[in-house]
């Protein structure tokens, strides 16, 4: 029979593969979104596509948490355990349906209501994680293997690195409305182009410490 | 067991490449339904088109390079009897490989492309063959691979090369097609080969899918068999 580890495992990679692998799709997209040569009409074609398989990375990012916690408990090494375990999932399904909500009522009052929930939980996973991280690695607790506690830590950063994707982003949205309502000014081109560069340093430190984290679950170094 | 630092690291290298293989297609896929769809004007499906064609290049790129990673992972956990020449043969094999694979990407010209896109698809059918003896050969005889869950593995990467074979060629009448398109104009006509050529090559798609997804399954299970 197959141990509930090697499964866990199997879906923490998979949520690897809609998370990292779906990325570059979205990355490549967004360059071809803010050249010029193309025509309005085929951005906005590119902005859909790009929308659509965006959704995988969000989904995956969320559920990453509770799976890793479920590894982290299989080794032995978090104090979740158990019955305990409810509540990363409890928290991940809320998350979960807060995101899509945000993603999907864009724009509406409801959805800003969403998006700032959203933030919240970031926010509040950021500072949770960086404590329990560096409290491991200073007294041994909560999590009792330290590679396991830099993986949490390293989680933390990349939460940063998707709000900072968030923020930097912010301007693009209004940007493109004008490109679709008034036609490509090289004002607007301008605007389209700072988020989309400026966006690059977020997404490849996120995607660098997801290979680290990826490195340190195979290597599961004596830290 | 325990990995040296060295050998975490081509397992973690044999895992991103299965990351950016089937997270690759993902783009691949949904891209390729826009490209597709005749609502969208000609230049908006070319570019679409390009698009999903670079972002192609994760999993082309991906599967060269699974042949080296995947026989130094089994050599790593002494699963595989191969000596290290043999091994280093591989990389280079798969260097060499890869450097075709990404010619044919960014070489315009169709007449110079078209006899290494020859020799390219014949290689796969050897690969193909090739891995399905060895594959065999392990099950019945225990060499080159002692384990059969590894020997699994490999029937099912020979089975994906099977795939890519029956997407290239099922996605020629889409090729065509998508070129009268390109040159004329859409005709519905035109748009319901392009269609029906798409159709059949998602199914090889999703095999590959399939396959990708249980061979990464069964390296995390490592059965007993």
């Amino acid at each position: 029979m197959i141990d509930p580890q090697s499964l866990w495992i199997m879906v923490h990679v998979v949520l690897l593969v809609y998370w990292l692998g779906a990325d570059i799709s979205v990355f490549y997209s967004s360059l071809q979104i803010i050249k010029p040569e193309n025509s309005p009409e085929t951005r906005a074609a590119v902005a859909r596509v790009l929308g659509f398989v965006n959704f995988f990375p969000s989904v995956a990012s969320i559920m990453m948490l509770p799976v890793g916690l479920m590894l982290a408990d299989g080794k032995g090494a978090s104090p979740l355990t158990g019955g305990w375990l409810v509540l990363p999932w409890a928290i991940a399904g809320v998350w979960l349906l807060i995101s899509v909500g945000a993603a999907t009522q864009r724009g509406t009052p409801i959805g800003k209501r969403y998006a700032s929930i959203d933030l919240w939980i970031r926010l509040v996973l950021i500072a949770v994680l960086t404590i329990a991280a560096i409290a491991s690695f200073a007294g041994g607790a909560p999590f009792t293997s330290n590679w396991i506690a830099l993986k949490v830590l390293l989680f933390a950063f990349v939460l940063v690195c998707g709000l900072g994707i968030r923020f930097t982003f912010a301007n693009f949205g209004p940007a493109f409305g004008r490109l679709m309502a008034e036609g490509s000014t090289p004002e607007t081109e301008a605007a389209l182009r700072v988020p989309v560069m400026s966006v690059k340093k977020w997404v490849l430190m996120l995607w660098a410490a997801l290979v680290v984290m990826a490195l340190l679950g195979i290597a599961q170094p004596h830290l | 067991m325990e990995l040296e630092f060295w050998q975490s690291v081509i397992v973690w290298l044999h895992l991103l490449l299965f990351v950016y293989w089937l997270g690759g297609d993902i783009g691949v896929f949904y891209t390729s339904y826009f490209r597709n769809n005749p609502k969208y004007d000609v230049p908006t499906r070319i570019l679409l088109a390009r698009i999903t064609g670079d972002i192609d290049m994760a999993p082309k790129t991906t599967m060269v390079l699974m042949v080296p990673t995947g026989f130094t992972v089994a050599a790593i956990h002494g699963y595989l009897t191969i000596s290290s020449t043999w091994l280093i043969a591989f990389w280079i094999f798969g260097a060499v490989w890869l450097a075709l694979v990404w010619w044919l990407h960014l070489e315009k010209s169709p007449e110079k492309k078209a006899p290494w896109a020859k020799f390219d698809l014949r290689l796969r059918w050897a690969l193909m063959i090739t891995f399905t003896v060895l594959a065999i050969s392990s099950f019945t005889t225990g060499e080159p691979i002692n384990v059969n869950f590894v020997a699994l593995k490999l029937l099912i990467f020979a089975a994906t090369i099977g795939c890519g074979i029956g997407i290239r060629v099922s996605i020629k009448p889409y090729v065509a097609a998508f070129a009268e398109i390109k040159a004329e104009g859409s005709t519905p006509e035109r748009e319901a080969r392009l269609n029906a050529a798409a159709k059949r090559s998602r199914n090889f798609v999703k095999g590959i899918w399939v396959l990708v997804a249980l061979a990464a399954f069964i390296g995390t299970w490592k059965p007993g068999f």
